[in-house]
């Protein structure tokens, strides 16, 4: 019977192998080659994306005299194109095969109307006129706060206002995509990691909400590029108001696209809070300007806000709206 | 239909629901768009669903009818699930068939009495209020090796590659024109998935001692169709021109062929996996509708002895755990044992949670900030593998209910969205040594700005602008713990002296938008 029998071994039942089969040689070179793969990744795994580049500024020459270009009334669409016409149309920043990279503030679970985050309409229009204007790719970033990232895209609509509209978003949630700046006129910082996409974009533009905020006074176009970077929390520890200041230095937009269409003016940045509907889309080449505006939108003065007044100390930009020349239009 | 077809149509089967299961568990990820439970498997194991609503003495029929098809089809065609339909079955005739290729299909053995001996165990502890069906149910042990041990390696994998290629893009100018790699899922961390990984790989390397060992031996979900298909209308019936070869007894998935008399068989072994017809030489086996009583083909030749040893230990287990310091609950109902136990929203209150909560680890895979983790200790020994939300890894998300829409026993009940500002799992505290506004004058509001229900407030204390937390509105999400930039011990906490659930949801409904009177006492 079967299952009276005992399995006996001795080392003479066991077959020597007198060499080494292919299949054999084949599973071992393919054992070690995916345990290097994987460990080389492994191993790569902290690091940022190696080497560091240098500050990223507009490719165009500045105009002595800062300028707001201000739209209001009209179609969202409409409202945008007059803003961006007051500094010469979106063709003096876009040309043919660009790839534009798009720095929204997409940080919170927070529906459009709650005016947390940027407006996805407008956002919509200014993907598609980016690429009626011939750009190869608009990348949209965002390092997040909120998790996880696809509901955030969700909830502020401009999943799919990106998807419709033919850009791409991306969420930059893996350190492997960063690399680090160096930031020569920066006071406490002087490198940061930065999302290597921002850096080598050919056009990069900012297209921040105006929002008061709880932690640094207000948030506007230069609080906003704080989503750009790895490592948030240092800018706290190190001291919030000079590291927005500092890193204005460093990064600097081609085009600012201020959504003043509606501001949060009680706790922000997340709300919910009170809002106000201004009905205004600001475009401007300075972010220090463009953040005095949007103070003076949630009823500051703009040196009430601190990195304003550091930022314009550095050279960033102007602050006095009285040497600011503002266009105001209608769409 | 002749008889090799029959084999063919069942590894159909067990194909189609093997990659079934696969695809509802690569479901439970958001956003859900679920049209499928993607927790059917699990809903409708009727050992999963009995044990857990014994154990909290709660009559859910709701819950019950999903699990009583399962017990029919065992009714109608014995253990045809094991055979056909389980993917831990499948799973193991897989494995056996690559890993173990030489080992034979033994006769039956003594051992196959040990399922149904870890079956009285679990019904018997149950029945004094503490679930142990998660530790064998073979359902169970599956997704929960899927969550632990693949779904989390196979992210990291996936991560890393993609990561690489990304860098060889940048570095080499020519790798740039080739497509982008594709967006791939978020990296997911998990504890104990080397246990889990443990545990099954050593189920299936049972496979080298005989074919379908945990089957045979130790399933208890096998062993509970067993006990209830005793006398199936469907049976193994053998011609007169049956000649004794025993072809069919060398063959016999499960041993469960007499090897004196090949005509019978021990019906509570049978999987009706049909090999036995297929290897006939002269198509002498059926498998016809019979009623009528089975007589000694229904034996389960079990020893007194050794049950009444298992029911008591099963008894054991059910005291052992009611004594773990977790069980200890404050005045207020909540778990005196661990601070740091962050239950997921809806939840039921800590008891009925323990004896509910099937350990498949489903809202683990789930949770979409990987903030759920399997416990190890922190809930006692009985609430092994239950989640438990740790915020420094990742919050609970405020736009986010899925894992109370996979939960397969309901231990943690359907929420809606809208609901979660008055669910309360816990409560921030602020280390005011540690905070680096309190205690360094640092100009910081993180907490504060990630907080989505305004818990968060500034008060100022001798002149200065101070975080605190308001109790009535911090519902323990941990968004502040999660974003805290103070290392590595977050200097605001998530503890679950907030911890409600207790209350019922009304009450804590008053307890957040302020009603005119709390309904207090019980």
């Amino acid at each position: 019977m079967v299952s009276g029998r005992k399995y006996k071994t001795s080392a003479k039942d066991i077959p020597l192998p007198d060499k080494i089969g292919r299949r054999d040689f084949l599973r071992g070179v393919a054992g070690v080659g995916a345990a290097a793969l994987i460990g080389g990744c492994a191993a790569r795994g902290g690091r940022g994306g190696g080497g560091s580049l240098g500050p990223r500024l507009p490719k165009h020459v500045l105009d002595a005299e800062p300028v707001l270009a201000i739209a209001s009334g009209g179609k969202m669409e409409n409202r945008l194109r007059a803003a961006v016409e007051q500094l010469g149309g979106i063709r003096q920043f876009v040309k043919q095969g660009d790839s534009v990279v798009i720095k929204p503030n997409a940080a919170w679970q927070r529906s459009p109307d709650q005016a947390a985050t940027t407006n996805p309409e407008l956002l919509a229009a200014l993907i598609r006129m980016c690429k009626s204007q011939g750009a190869s790719r608009v990348l949209v970033i965002e390092h997040m706060i909120d998790t996880p990232p696809q509901l955030v895209w969700d909830v502020t609509g401009l999943g799919a206002a990106i998807r419709t509209a033919g850009g791409e978003a991306v969420s930059a949630g893996d350190q492997r995509s960063y690399v680090k700046l160096n930031i020569p006129k920066g006071k406490v910082l002087a490198s940061d990691d930065v999302i290597r996409d921002i850096l080598e974009a050919d056009v990069l533009i900012n297209v921040p909400i105006a929002k008061v905020h709880d932690g640094s006074v207000m948030t506007a176009a230069m609080k906003n590029m704080m989503g750009v970077i790895w490592n948030r929390q240092y800018w706290h520890q190190a001291g919030l108001q000079q590291c927005i200041a500092d890193f204005s230095t460093a990064v600097r937009p081609d085009l600012i696209i201020l959504d003043a269409n509606r501001v949060l003016l009680t706790n922000g940045p997340k709300g919910p809070g009170n809002t106000k509907d201004v009905g205004e889309v600001v475009a401007s080449l300075d972010p220090v300007a463009t953040d005095a505006y949007s103070a003076t939108l949630l009823g500051l003065k703009p040196s009430e806000v601190p990195y304003v007044e550091l930022a314009h100390q550095l050279g960033v930009g102007e602050m006095d709206l009285a040497k600011v020349q503002m266009k105001h239009v209608k769409a | 239909m002749s008889k090799p077809r029959a084999a063919t149509v069942r590894r159909i089967s067990q194909g189609l629901f093997l990659a079934a299961f696969l695809y509802l568990f690569a479901l439970t990820v958001w956003p859900s768009g679920l049209h499928v439970p993607a927790d059917l498997f699990l809903r409708t194991d009727p050992l999963v669903i009995l044990s857990a609503l014994l154990a909290a003495k709660m009559w859910i029929v709701g819950l019950i009818l999903l699990a009583l098809p399962v017990l029919a089809l065992a009714l109608i065609a014995g253990r045809a699930y094991c055979g056909w339909i389980c993917p831990m079955g499948t799973t193991i005739d897989v494995s056996d068939r690559l890993f173990f290729r030489k080992t034979k299909s033994r006769p039956i053995t003594q051992r196959s009495r040990w399922k149904y001996y870890v079956l009285a165990a679990v019904f018997v502890s149950a029945l004094f209020g503490a679930q142990l069906a998660y530790l064998m149910d073979p359902i169970v042990v599956l997704t929960r090796t899927l969550t632990l041990a693949v779904f989390g390696p196979v992210t990291a994998l996936a991560n890393a590659v993609a990561g690489e290629y990304a860098y060889l893009q940048w570095r080499i100018a020519v790798l740039a024109r080739l497509p982008q790699s594709p967006q791939v899922p978020q990296q997911a961390y998990f504890g104990m998935a080397w246990v889990a990984l443990a545990i099954f790989v050593g189920i299936l390397a049972l496979g080298s001692v005989e074919k379908r060992f945990w089957c045979r031996n130790l399933c208890p979900l096998g062993a509970l169709l067993g006990v209830v298909s005793r006398v199936p209308l469907l049976r193994r019936r053998v011609g007169d021109s049956c000649t004794s070869c025993k072809r069919c007894v060398r063959d016999c998935s499960t041993g469960a062929i007499e090897a004196e008399d090949p005509k019978t068989h021990r019906i509570a072994e049978c999987i009706q996996c049909y090999k036995c017809a297929a290897v006939c030489p002269e198509e002498a086996v059926r498998f016809v509708p019979q009623v009528s009583l089975a007589g000694r083909e229904a034996r389960l030749d079990l020893s007194r002895r050794r049950l009444l040893a298992f029911g008591a230990a099963g008894l054991g287990w059910a005291a052992m755990a009611h004594t773990a310091p977790a069980a200890k609950t404050t005045v207020i109902g909540n778990p005196t044992a661990s601070p740091q136990l962050i239950r997921p929203p809806g939840a039921l209150p800590e008891p009925e949670f323990l004896d509910r909560c099937v350990r498949c680890q489903q809202c683990v895979k789930a949770c979409p900030t990987n903030g759920l983790q399997p416990a190890l200790s922190e809930a006692g020994i009985d609430g092994l593998w239950t989640p438990v939300l740790v915020p420094r890894i990742g919050p609970c998300s405020e736009k986010c209910n899925l894992c109370t829409q996979i939960c397969p026993t309901d231990a943690i009940e359907p929420i809606r969205v809208e609901d979660k500002p008055a669910i309360f799992i816990g409560q921030a505290t602020i280390d005011r040594s540690s905070c680096i506004v309190w205690a360094n004058d640092k100009q910081c509001l993180v907490c504060d700005e990630v907080c989505p229900y305004k818990a968060v407030e500034q008060k100022i204390v001798e002149g200065k602008q101070r975080p605190t937390v308001n109790d009535h509105t911090c519902t323990g999400c941990g968004e502040c713990e999660t974003n805290c930039p103070v290392q590595p011990l977050a200097a605001i906490r998530v503890f679950s002296l907030g911890d409600r659930r207790h209350w019922g949801r009304e009450r804590q409904r008053q307890w957040r938008y302020g009603m005119q009177r709390v309904e207090h006492g019980q």
